[in-house]
């Protein structure tokens, strides 16, 4: 043991590097858990993408959203109808519960535009639907549509990958679309409520469909 | 000064230290990379308390140059531990922004191609009702 003494003043030094060590942890887990969505100027503030597995974070992120769009009515930010615009391959239950969704948060408009086939097990739950909430208008079109979107108050978008009646496929969501993309689907959409025709709730019940 | 006092700071500091380094590892889920880099921060605290051991059977009233030497090693240990974690992060931080960068390509794939083909799908109808 060496008998040198030595001045070591640990107690400012610890607290020092105490201090130091909380002030970088604070700044680290800023900058890990800041907010810091997907932003493209041409596209929309905020893009999300959905991969095929992800189920429910899609229904969410669409629940969550009409929410939102339910919440900024109610503080008086929107003042015109809530509009809710779908196109998909077919009313499917997943469609179903969406739909469900915005007709109970305070949609006024929801139009639906669809192929002309439907999942057999699901003619009953559309024909309730449509008798339960006059605000859905529902379409069919001579041929299934292969680009499936919907459009959420004129301003937020989400668009599936193309894909096949029995398959899921990845999807992306966009808040705060660009208006220019918007204005893209909006005339799609018009066009092809040109070619489609509605259905009555009696109608759906004869709609033809898929046996599997 | 009394080394005593000191060693529960000490051991606070390497607790701290290694809990700090296990909800890192947590938080980026586990990839065998990223479990090499966890096993050297293990190891750095695992030898900072081993000093701390050897320390805690000096009891002296001021430190000699055994103690100081000791002293430093914990603090160099706690030090590099401390700048693998910061290290750690920022390089999962780099790498977790490339993956962003690389979903949002796939994202705006996704919307160019269902916005370019559009057109082309509402022209079939029109095909379609003009051949009715």
């Amino acid at each position: 043991m060496g008998d040198a003494k030595i001045q070591f003043d640990y107690k400012i030094i610890l607290t020092l590097i105490s201090l130091s060590s909380i002030f970088l942890i604070i700044i680290l887990i800023k900058i890990i858990y800041r907010h810091n969505p997907y932003f493209h100027e041409q596209y929309g503030n905020e893009i999300f993408l959905f991969h095929s597995y992800e189920r429910y974070k899609k229904r969410l992120w669409r629940f969550n959203l009409i929410k939102e769009i339910k919440n900024l009515k109610n503080k008086g930010k929107i003042s015109d109808e809530l509009e809710l615009q779908v196109v998909v391959g077919e009313f499917s239950e997943d469609t179903h519960e969406i739909i469900k969704h915005a007709a109970n948060d305070k949609f006024g408009l929801i139009t639906i535009i669809a192929g002309p086939k439907v999942f057999c097990e699901d003619r009953t739950e559309i024909y309730s639907l449509l008798d339960r909430y006059n605000s859905v208008k529902y379409f069919i079109l001579p041929r299934r549509p292969t680009k499936h979107f919907m459009i959420f108050n004129k301003s937020h978008l989400y668009i599936e990958k193309p894909h096949r009646h029995n398959e899921s496929r990845g999807s992306v969501g966009i808040k705060n679309s660009n208006p220019e993309v918007i204005k893209i689907y909006n005339q799609a959409l018009v066009k092809m409520l040109k070619y489609s025709r509605p259905l009555n709730k009696e109608e759906v019940l004869k709609q033809q469909c898929y046996k599997d | 000064m009394d080394l005593n006092a000191l060693i529960p700071e000490f051991l606070v500091l390497s607790l701290a230290g290694s809990s700090l380094s296990i909800a890192a590892y947590s938080a980026f889920k586990d990839r065998s990379d990223d479990q090499k880099l966890l096993l050297i921060i293990a190891s750095c605290f695992t030898l900072a308390f081993l000093v701390i051991f050897i320390l805690s059977f000096i009891t002296l009233d001021n430190l000699t140059l055994s103690q100081y030497l000791l002293a430093l090693i914990f603090y160099i240990l706690i030090f590099m531990a401390i700048l693998s974690i910061i290290g750690f992060i920022i390089h999962r931080l780099i790498v977790d922004q490339r993956y962003k960068d690389d979903k949002l390509e796939a994202a705006i794939d996704i919307i160019e191609s269902s916005k370019e083909d559009l057109d082309s799908f509402i022209s079939l109808f029109e095909y379609q009702k003009d051949s009715e």
